[in-house]
């Protein structure tokens, strides 16, 4: 008995070292397969230490800090990262890990955003990142916003003063960051800001509306529009779509309105989970009350995405009576998105119902604004035209 | 010991039993689709199903077993007969309702992949571990009528029978023509009259005549109000599984399942579960971009074949250039009757262009006989995570095109990506198709967008922004989307360098039919979405490649070459080549399905047949191992099965590889027929095993029960895990060549094994085997 166990014990062990040192071999002969993908037309370094303190936080006590860049306020212990996967508390100081290092540099044009009224046709430089502070079921950058920055790689370091050189390089007037929630790369976003703004370039972002009151006042003064996505008008559809809250955007939307920024809202309209007309009609009430009815609204239409790939794209119908009760509501600039072809592309005069802008999809076929006017009637046309 | 039951019980139990058969086929073949549904036509969900049935029906049968030491038999057996008429339309309730009952998921949401497997459980167990149950409790039944010798081989039989005509019934006459939840009451109701039927005979617990009478009445009653209660029950647990939707149509076809819903005036139409095309109006950012950028990719596009999703936009897009005809065959032919009821300005201008062709045909095999060459051989809009999609994305596939494309011809296919971030997987699976293309095209260019578009041709490809609006403006096209700025920003040639320079970070292995692995690409990519720990899981067995797993399934043998002298040895090896029989058995079954989805993509409608002919020849087999094997020879007929197995395994290739050859050329009738002579071989030769393995390990007849049983737990056990690592990772990884030598390794570890101890095994000089 005690032999043959023994010879089972080293039968067993020779087995096991043939089949890790097989495991090695294969390993090693198809070379390592961990390298990063990079995204963008610049050069990659990898390995890159940048990092940057995180702007608004507090240091707690145990060298734990406190995030207060958005509206989650994250409490992390020393090592932890926030819920959005950019911030980490290293030895009792918050660090924007993503500082510098796109994921995606792109030039789009400006109507991808959207941005409707501001310098319709023209081109824009985006910059995405890893991360978001949603989680929503349907996100279109998923691939970007839901994963860390270690499992998309970036093309950084890209310090914002190269980022300011593309721009005017490439001859594109706008700096937007878009792709993933511009909150999680706040800093960068800022100092990127700041720098373009003397150096005449303008800056937007498309964000999901979630900064602290704080930070947001702080960034706005060197941005020229914003586009938000209002996701529902119910805490439940946020909370079951998105973990997230619908009050905190409400607060940024009405920080943007009385900073004066130029506002543009995305309602992308899910079947079944945010296209109640009652929550439709609260929504435009909100808008007019609040944020003025000049205020541009986008409904856009859904396509099975991510996690979200069993429901059927929004019915173009659905679509128009939301437009139909926004209008009823008193909003002057409703949009149709996602349907190219749509009248709704296009922006009409809201006295005269002239079209303003033909669009089709992101393609623009004239602007009939001249200095801010109507070109017909010389209507007042709210918006960047210049 | 049970009381004798009457003589005048046997014919009806002989029915009973066949009905029994029939039932747990047909009760297979529903849930398989259903769940092929349920799980997005994932064809490596039949795996798990059938794996997942096979436990449930063996743990049914081994409580069952224990069961009939003590009950009535011909109660418990009845009652069996009516749980299993309840328990199917349970089942499939279930599977229709997982996606509330098993999950908290929004509307719309997808189930998480490594969900796949615990719900099938849950879901098969009611109907399987009930079937699994009447085969025992049938036994002791027959053997209450005083067949005590014959009772196991006269059960086996006639289910058989009835596992046969029921797969044939199935698949031929009933999977077409009636909603599945039909043909479940159906069965039900086959089993609740059986069940009256021997209620009646029942002296012990049906004992007066008002209740026999009040038993038929209600079987009349049933029998009348079934095809309301069918309907009723399909819309009930249709509302379940599309929660939200309103349904308009749902149909079966040989191919898939087609549903159609409605909301707000449009129409959605599900494929297999999946939203794949919207009317009246359909994805139009993505289709008129895909179509101009490809009629403009080509000087003058004369001949146009659109394979898989041209309906409902496609087709329109590029009937608006000037071309004299444009070819449209669908994944599945009869998906375009179920468009045409849904008149829509877009269908209703595709179907009476008379340009317009709309072929009923597989796509690749109308390609193989296409009278004339195309200027343009276009994919739809397919995602390439089920086999049926992937053979359009094959080296196989791009051969073919190939050689039907004209000299100036291009191939243009669509892959889901970014216009700005490729992650890792996505990366993956756009190279894998890239490198395909490129081993079989000169040229190949990809444009970053949405669905990244990859355009192969013969000659060298130009597609430049500037050409392209030269060519629109030829055609009058200028008008819409397709302005000089926006082909501009989509034919940016930094943008196509950015794809280009990922396309080549890595050479990926090129797909093809029985190495699919874009199919594999495709699942990491969708688990990324879902289960990131599952996606983690196969890329990381990916990077450990099929050889230390083949080491694993030799060591059996070192260790029995090694202990070959040991006394008493022998035995322990046994189970192991039963247990490796019987992941071949699962094998054989489920990669012989594969193979036809690989070729055909009709998987859906040969299951049955399949399945039944597998179980048929098991049945034969140990019938002619039992009967007609001299059991002084049964060490080297066991042997000589060994052998056999490792033969058909390459042979199964072999097959595979001679119907690729011919695969466009063979009718339908004779593929089914090859596929089943093949399935019937391969089961009788693993059903003929079982009963000489049990010979061989009896040691004394006191505990012949426990030796069989663990014979019957490691057969159990190895279909069981055959059939979960084949679906879950072995064929996703390593393709049909990679399953195979993984197979053999395993038999020739059990026939090494074997053959070490043939000598002790074939002792016949009457001496116990076993000492
Ligand atoms: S920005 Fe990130 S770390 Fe800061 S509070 Fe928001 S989710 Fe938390």
């Amino acid at each position: 008995m005690y032999r043959f166990t023994g010879r089972i014990t080293i039968i067993s062990f020779i087995a096991v070292g043939i089949f890790v040192v097989a495991l090695n071999v294969n390993l090693i002969t198809r070379g390592s397969d961990s390298s990063e993908i990079i995204s963008s037309a610049t050069p990659h370094l990898e390995d890159s230490e940048l990092k940057m303190e995180t702007m608004f936080y507090d240091r707690l006590d145990n060298n734990m800090v406190q995030c207060r860049i958005c509206f989650r306020n994250c409490i992390l212990q020393e090592g932890e990262r926030g819920f959005c996967r950019n911030r980490e508390n290293i030895g009792g100081t918050l660090y924007n890990i993503v500082y510098g290092k796109p994921s995606a540099i792109m030039v789009d044009p400006i109507e991808k955003e959207p941005q409707f009224h501001f310098l319709p046709g023209s081109r824009i430089l985006c910059l995405g990142s890893a991360g978001c502070n949603f989680r929503c079921r349907f996100c279109h950058n998923w691939h970007l916003s839901q994963r860390s920055i270690e499992e998309i790689g970036h093309s950084g370091p890209l310090f914002p003063e190269d980022v300011v050189n593309m721009a005017i390089r490439q001859n594109v007037p706008t700096i937007s960051f878009t792709y993933n929630e511009p909150t999680s790369w706040y800093e960068y976003l800022y100092d990127i800001a700041k720098l373009a703004k003397d150096e005449g370039i303008r800056v937007i972002f498309h964000s999901n509306g979630s900064m602290n009151p704080e930070p947001l006042r702080a960034l706005l003064p060197y941005v020229d529009s914003v586009t938000i996505d209002l996701k529902g008008f119910t805490d439940e559809f946020y909370e079951k779509v998105s973990e997230a809250k619908l009050e905190p955007v409400k607060q940024t939307l009405e920080i943007i309105r009385e900073e004066g920024v130029w506002l543009e809202i995305v309602n992308l309209v899910v079947p079944t989970l945010n296209d109640d007309p009652d929550d439709i009609r609260r929504m435009c009430e909100y808008i007019r009350d609040s944020l003025g009815e000049y205020t541009p609204l986008h409904f856009t239409r859904f396509f099975p995405n991510y996690r979200l790939t069993d429901l059927p794209p929004t019915p173009v119908e659905t679509l128009e009576k939301a437009r139909t009760i926004a209008r009823d509501v008193g909003l002057k600039y409703v949009y149709i998105g996602n349907v190219p072809g749509h009248r709704y592309n296009s922006t009409f005069c809201p006295h005269c119902d002239e079209k303003l802008v033909d669009r089709y999809h992101f393609s623009v076929h004239g602007v009939r604004v001249e200095n801010g006017r109507c070109g017909t009637c010389g209507e007042s046309i709210s918006g960047i035209w210049e | 010991m049970g009381v004798k039951e009457p003589d005048r019980v046997l014919p009806v139990l002989r029915w009973s039993t066949v009905v029994v058969g029939a039932g747990g086929i047909f009760g297979q073949l529903i849930l398989l689709r259903e769940l092929l549904v349920t799980f997005y036509g994932n064809e490596l969900t039949v795996g798990v199903v059938l794996s997942n049935w096979l436990a449930a029906e063996a743990s049914g049968a081994a409580w069952g077993g224990k069961l009939k030491r003590r009950a009535q038999a011909l109660s418990v057996y009845s009652t069996g007969l009516l749980l299993y008429a309840f328990s199917l339309p349970l089942s499939i309730y279930l599977s229709r309702g997982s996606r509330t009952l098993f999950y908290d998921l929004l509307p719309g949401e997808a189930a998480p992949a490594g969900a796949v497997f615990l719900t099938t459980l849950v879901i098969v167990t009611p109907a399987a571990f009930t079937h699994g149950a009447l085969y025992p409790l049938g036994c002791r039944f027959l053997e209450n009528t005083g067949k005590r010798k014959k009772a196991a081989g006269h059960i086996y039989l006639w289910e058989t029978i009835g596992t046969l005509c029921g797969g044939a019934l199935f698949t031929l006459v009933l999977a077409e023509r009636l909603l599945p939840i039909s043909i479940a009451l159906g069965v039900s109701f086959l089993h609740l009259t059986a069940y009256v039927v021997l209620a009646t005979f029942s002296y012990m617990h049906i004992r007066w005549l008002w209740i026999k009478g009040a038993c038929w009445i209600t079987l009349g009653l049933i029998a009348v109000l079934l095809p309301s209660l069918a309907r009723v029950l399909h819309e009930t647990t249709m509302a379940r599984q599309w929660l939200g939707h309103e349904l308009v149509e749902y149909k079966n076809s040989p191919y898939g399942n087609i549903v159609v819903t409605r909301r707000h005036g449009e129409y959605t139409f599900f494929y297999d579960g999946r939203p794949v095309l919207s009317l009246p109006i359909p994805d139009t950012a993505l289709i008129e971009d895909f179509t101009t950028l490809a009629a403009s990719a080509h000087p003058a596009p004369r001949r146009v074949m659109i394979l898989g999703g041209g309906l409902g936009g496609l087709v329109d897009g590029f009937l608006a250039h000037p071309v004299e005809e444009v070819v449209c065959a669908e994944l599945d032919p009869r998906f375009p009757e179920v468009v045409a009821h849904y008149t829509s300005p877009i269908i209703e201008r595709e179907l009476t262009d008379p340009r317009t062709r709309i072929v009923r045909l597989d796509g690749r095999r109308y390609l193989a006989h296409a009278e004339y060459d195309f200027d343009l051989i276009v994919l739809g809009f397919l995602e390439p995570d089920t086999l049926q999609a992937n053979r359009l994305f094959t080296g196989e596939f791009f051969t073919l095109a190939k050689h039907r494309l004209a000299s100036d011809g291009i191939l243009i296919v669509p892959l889901p990506g970014s216009p700005v971030y490729l992650g890792e997987e996505l990366a993956s699976l756009n190279r894998s198709v890239y490198h395909t293309l490129g081993n079989i095209f000169h040229h190949v260019v990809g444009i970053p967008g949405e669905y990244n578009l990859f355009f192969a041709s013969k000659t060298q490809l130009d597609l430049s922004p500037g050409l392209f609006s030269e060519r629109l403006k030829e055609r009058d096209l200028t008008g819409k989307l397709a302005t000089q700025a926006y082909l501009e920003y989509r034919l940016n040639p930094t943008r196509i360098e950015w794809m280009r320079e990922i396309l080549h970070q890595e050479i990926e292995e090129p797909n093809r039919d029985f190495y699919p692995r874009t199919f594999f690409y495709a699942l990491t990519y969708w688990g990324r979405a879902f289960s990131p720990g599952v996606e983690r899981f196969l890329t990381a067995l990916g990077h450990i490649g099929l050889f230390p797993f083949v080491l694993i399934t030799l060591i059996p043998a070192g260790l029995a070459f090694t202990l070959r002298k040991k006394k008493n040895m022998e035995k322990k090896f046994i189970p192991w080549a039963i247990g490796t029989s019987g992941v071949c058995g699962m094998a054989f079954d489920f990669l012989l399905l594969l193979v036809l989805q690989a070729l055909y993509g009709f998987v859906y409608q040969m299951t049955g047949i399949v399945i039944a002919a597998f179980m048929g020849g098991a049945f034969a087999g140990g019938w002619w191992a039992m009967h007609r094997v001299d059991m002084s020879k049964e060490a080297v007929i066991f042997t000589r099965l060994e052998v056999m197995i490792c033969t058909l395994l390459p042979a199964l290739g072999s097959m595979a590889i001679v119907l690729q050859y011919f695969h466009l050329r063979i009718p339908d009738l004779l593929l089914g027929g090859i596929l089943s002579t093949f399935a019937l071989l391969s089961g009788s030769t693993i059903g003929a095993q079982f009963p000489l393995a049990c010979s061989l390990y009896f040691q004394k007849e006191g505990d012949e029960h426990l030796k069989a049983g663990r014979l019957y737990a490691a057969d159990l056990a190895g279909g069981w895990i055959g059939g979960m690592a084949l679906a879950f990772f072995v064929f996703p990884l390593f393709g049909l060549w990679g399953s195979i030598a993984f197979l053999l390794m395993l038999k020739l570890g059990s026939l090494g094994a074997i053959l070490c101890f043939f000598r002790r095994l074939s002792n016949t000089d009457g001496s116990p085997k076993w000492e």
